[in-house]
């Protein structure tokens, strides 16, 4: 028994992050209609920032996470300003796309070259990540509590900015629908701009709280892109709970699967789930059917 | 001077003109219609003083003030307010959701206000408030879709095709409510397939054929036989 939960928790831990990543993504899919392939280097970026910025350079470990979310938040700026806005004018999906492709070779160049392509372990304050408290037979390692709260305290601000804020409602309502958001006099460069700097806060805290768990190296996020690509997939694409909940079933699904199936399986899962999911659910496991409208 | 002017405008999607060279005047406080067959160009008008499209040629003023070009937030600032075809209400948010959006970017207390001033007309809304849009009868959605244009304080009020799915009854209760809906000096231009309805309520219109004007008149020379506007509609005589 304290075997399956402790697969559970492991399942979940990795959920996390995928839920997260998801989350990123199809906020700005949402909003914007956008698909950003850039999100997952972004992500690993900030994660380097913060504890290269820590162990290399001796800040304290507050003020690199500090700094390295103001970066982000910045960085993201003058990427959607530069790259993704004068795109958006022409009015195409695929040009904004293919653009964000390239925006993610060129981050992941630019930090492989400061940093460079070996994988690194820097060290948290205190070693948390190398406690484990035994609860019985269950073992709990400090670090995924940390990773657990700093989950439910970042999903607890998005759905707060998204329910009661008025960028919030903005953000919806641009979601449902483009024309009607513009004519209520909603600036749609203000809301996307600013999706895209929460989109890529909630990716750069994934990006920092994982880097302990992964080892650092300079694409180490690239596979919890994917992943959350996968969860996205799973919520529809267009439900930001719904992309949160595939995060969290895909991690337990890896999790058992890695008990019960080959370790090779477990790899190749996420394509079988995606192949699965877009042949009988093509609109999501947790979305409905958009049904006609009513006239 | 003032009101609504344009001058030879010219606009299109892409490479595709649909409004080649359109003159026409709403004086302040005036009401009139824009009518003609469907595809003709009359949303493509609204849409292009509302800021949804951007012209190729020529000068729209508001006003005297030169408001052609502009985006749609700056336009709602200057009280251009369009209430669209199909209502385009938002689906999934709750009624009063879709009323807050419509007091985006201005003070709380405005809402508050205006709140009340839409629940006083349409009580349904009120009941409905907490419920998705989407789930409203299409004479519910109408209203909503007027209730944001109220709340948005319109100087300029473009509405598009109000009887678009709708009883006919029912979109004739519509227009007789909207002397009381919006204040007399509100300037009006707006589009409508139901050329007896939009006879009764405006004062002058313009017919529009292929993105053309091909009349233009007051509604007291054709308000009890509107079917005498075949010919313009379809540019043979009757």
């Amino acid at each position: 028994m304290v075997d399956y939960i402790q697969i559970a928790w492991q399942g979940l831990v990795s959920g996390f992050a995928y839920a997260l990543i998801g989350l990123a993504l199809v906020m700005v899919y949402k909003t914007a209609r956008i698909l950003n392939f850039a999100a997952g280097t972004m992500a690993g970026i900030s994660g380097f920032l913060a504890h290269w910025w820590a162990a290399e350079q001796d800040m304290p470990f507050g003020v690199a996470i500090l700094f390295a979310m103001i970066m982000t938040g910045a960085g993201t700026y003058v990427i959607e300003r530069l790259t993704v806005r004068p795109l958006v004018k022409l009015g195409d999906f695929l040009p904004i796309v293919i653009m964000t492709l390239g925006v993610e070779e060129f981050l992941a160049n630019v930090s492989l070259l400061w940093w460079g392509g070996t994988a690194r372990r820097y060290r948290v304050p205190g070693d948390i990540d190398r406690i484990n408290y035994l609860i019985g037979d269950f073992r709990l390692n400090a670090w995924h509590l940390v990773v657990a709260i700093t989950t439910f305290l970042t999903l607890s601000i998005v759905g707060y900015i998204i329910n009661q804020t008025e960028l919030g409602l903005g953000m919806k309502a641009f979601a449902e629908d483009q024309d009607a958001a513009k004519l209520m006099g909603i600036k749609e460069s203000t809301v996307s701009i600013w999706t895209w700097v929460l989109s890529a806060l909630v990716g750069g805290v994934t990006g920092i709280v994982f880097a302990p768990v992964l080892f650092l190296q300079q694409d180490y996020m690239n596979i919890i892109f994917i992943k959350g690509f996968v969860a996205a997939i799973l919520g529809g694409f267009l439900s930001l709970s719904g992309g949160v909940a595939g995060g969290l079933l895909l991690g337990e699904l890896e999790a058992f699967t890695i008990k019960w199936a080959p370790r090779e399986f477990a790899a190749a899962l996420p394509v079988v789930i995606v192949f699965i999911v877009l042949l009988i659910r093509p609109h999501g496991l947790f979305t409905r059917e958009k049904g006609h409208e009513r006239v | 001077m003032s009101g609504l002017k344009i001058k030879d405008l010219k606009v299109g999607y892409g490479r595709n003109e649909v409004i080649h060279g359109l003159d026409l005047e709403v004086g302040p406080g005036e009401k009139v219609a824009l009518l003609g067959a469907n595809g003709a160009g009359k949303s493509t008008v609204l849409k292009t003083i509302s800021g949804l499209l951007t012209p190729s040629e020529g000068v729209i003023s508001f006003n005297d003030d030169e408001i052609g070009g502009s985006s749609p937030s700056a336009l709602v600032d200057k009280g251009v307010i369009q209430v669209p075809e199909g209502r385009r209400v938002f689906p999934g948010l709750n009624v009063e959701d879709n009323l807050k959006v419509a007091n985006y970017g201005k003070s709380p207390e405005f809402l508050e206000e205006g709140l009340e001033t839409v629940y006083k007309k349409f009580p349904i809304l009120e009941e409905r408030r907490k419920q998705a849009a989407g789930l409203l009868s299409g004479g519910q959605q109408q209203m909503l879709s007027l209730s944001r244009a109220i709340i948005a304080k319109p100087k300029l009020l473009l509405i598009d095709e109000m009887s678009l799915g709708l009883a006919p009854l029912l979109v004739k209760e519509f227009y007789e409510q909207l002397g009381d809906l919006f204040s007399e000096d509100v300037t009006l231009l707006l589009v409508e397939q139901n050329a007896g309805l939009a006879l009764k309520y405006c004062s002058r219109f313009y017919v529009l054929r292929n993105g053309e004007l091909v009349l233009q008149s007051d509604s007291a020379e054709y308000v009890d036989n509107p079917v005498a506007l075949q010919s313009a509609y379809l540019g043979v005589d009757a």
